[in-house]
């Protein structure tokens, strides 16, 4: 029913008054509603999310409250176009590292596909073009290999090339 | 704006499913060319069978075609990266940019399957000749094009869609040939199949165009293993070529499947003397 609200709890406390539609787009909240039968009076706890972090998530989905369902995932024409993320995307993705990564962990825990997709297609721009030591440099990324395990990998490549 | 920031959760803080969603948001030239080699984690997710069975190395958004920038990435590829992975791809999907790269440089033992794309067909001639091991055949239709390319020696023991394009050679291993064109199969064909397919023991032919010369010439064909014969979508010219002996031969035929109409028609209501010897069986 349009309008009709639910109650959803972060897990710093907060407690949220988002519409039932829009809690939807999250099948795991759907998930929740209509295989568990929880009654819509209930506050629902989503102990994975912070405050800050489950706005954004009301934010993307109530402005994507109307796209129409993306198509199943199939991994043989899976769509490698990283360049598509819409401006709005664009601008709501304006965030630090953190937030990108918090809302990724958020999109995976809520089940939803669109905001996954378009978060890790975010960080796939990111990686683009960048040599590994961009890469260290960018995402804070030790290289943690062992000086023996450098000359090993180092031995690998001749063994196979002398093969 | 993205940027590093020590307080907040890390990239490596994503489980391996994050990361491999993000993963497959790259072409996997971007993956090797900034992934390889970054930590122990990001090479574990790399070179994990499950992804790189299918290497596939055509550039969708990255590169600009026949850039430097191509060209050195594709060289990195192959002296750093394709030394590690080669015994474990089953699958290659490679354009006319990245096909010298690849297929210089090392052996695929465990290659099951080549995916070209954007070829012309020339081009892809002028490769394939160059590897000694590798025998093609084109089959050109009317609103689509096939390539048919095979190791050789052919290990298989079906052949599937065989055209009249068919470049000859021994394939001892068949057992079953699927044979189909919009072009007709002339009597003189398969003798060569008779021949290149020496123990044949199906044999299923599509074809609805009639034979452009039914005046067969005198050389009888002898298929002496086949013992199925599909002709149900098959034009009458070939149920005639096949159950006269005076064309061709089947000593060993059990199974014949044929549209009964056809048959009674070729044999007259099968008082035809010259269809008895390979109906003799059935």
């Amino acid at each position: 029913m349009a309008g009709h609200k639910i109650k959803l709890q972060s897990n710093d406390g907060d407690i949220f008054d988002v519409e039932v539609e829009i809690a939807k787009l999250s099948i795991t909240i759907k998930t929740m509603l209509e295989d568990l039968s929880m009654n819509e009076e209930e506050i629902i706890p989503l102990p994975n999310i912070n405050s800050a972090i489950f706005k954004k998530v009301i934010q993307w989905t109530t402005h994507h409250k109307d796209d129409p369902p993306l198509p199943p995932e199939d991994d043989e024409n899976r769509e490698k176009n990283t360049n598509d993320i819409s401006s709005w995307d664009q601008e709501f993705l304006k965030v630090d590292q953190g937030t990108l990564f918090e809302l990724i962990l958020a999109a995976n825990y809520l089940d939803i596909k669109g905001l996954l997709d378009v978060t890790c297609t975010s960080v796939a721009n990111m990686i683009k073009g960048k040599t590994s030591e961009e890469i260290r440099q960018t995402f804070n990324i030790k290289n943690d290999f062992t000086p023996q395990e450098e000359e090993q990998i180092k031995k690998e490549n001749e063994w196979c090339e002398n093969k | 704006m993205n940027t590093s920031n020590n307080n907040d959760i890390n990239i490596l803080d994503l489980p391996d499913e994050m990361l491999l969603i993000i993963l497959s948001k790259l072409d996997m030239v971007d993956v090797f060319y900034s992934l390889v080699n970054l930590n122990k984690r990001f090479n574990q997710l790399v070179f994990d069978p499950l992804y790189i069975h299918h290497l596939d190395l055509t550039v969708k958004t990255s590169f600009v075609h026949n850039s430097p920038v191509d060209n050195q990435i594709f060289d990195q590829i192959c002296t750093k990266i394709l030394p590690r992975l080669h015994c474990k791809v089953n699958k290659i999907t490679v354009t006319s940019l990245s096909m010298e790269f690849i297929f210089n440089t090392i052996d695929y033992p465990q290659l099951h399957l080549l995916s070209l794309v954007n070829f012309q067909q020339e081009t892809l001639l002028q490769y394939l000749t160059r590897y000694q091991h590798v025998d093609t055949y084109f089959n050109v239709m009317k609103i689509e094009g096939r390539c048919h390319v095979y190791s050789l020696p052919y290990q298989f023991d079906t052949f599937l869609h065989l055209t009249n394009s068919f470049r000859r050679g021994n394939f001892y291993t068949v057992r079953w040939l699927i044979m189909n064109d919009v072009q007709s199969f002339e009597h003189e064909f398969f003798q060569i199949i008779s021949q290149d397919f020496p123990f044949l023991q199906r044999l299923t032919v599509y074809n609805f165009e009639p034979q452009k010369n039914k005046q067969h010439s005198s050389t009888l064909i002898t298929s002496a293993e086949v013992f199925e014969l599909n002709l149900l979508f098959a034009h009458i010219d070939y149920v005639e070529e096949f159950l006269s002996e005076t064309n061709i031969r089947f000593p060993r035929l059990t199974i014949l499947a044929i549209k009964y109409e056809l048959s009674a028609m070729v044999t007259n209501n099968f008082t035809n003397d010259a269809a008895r010897f390979n109906l003799s069986q059935l």
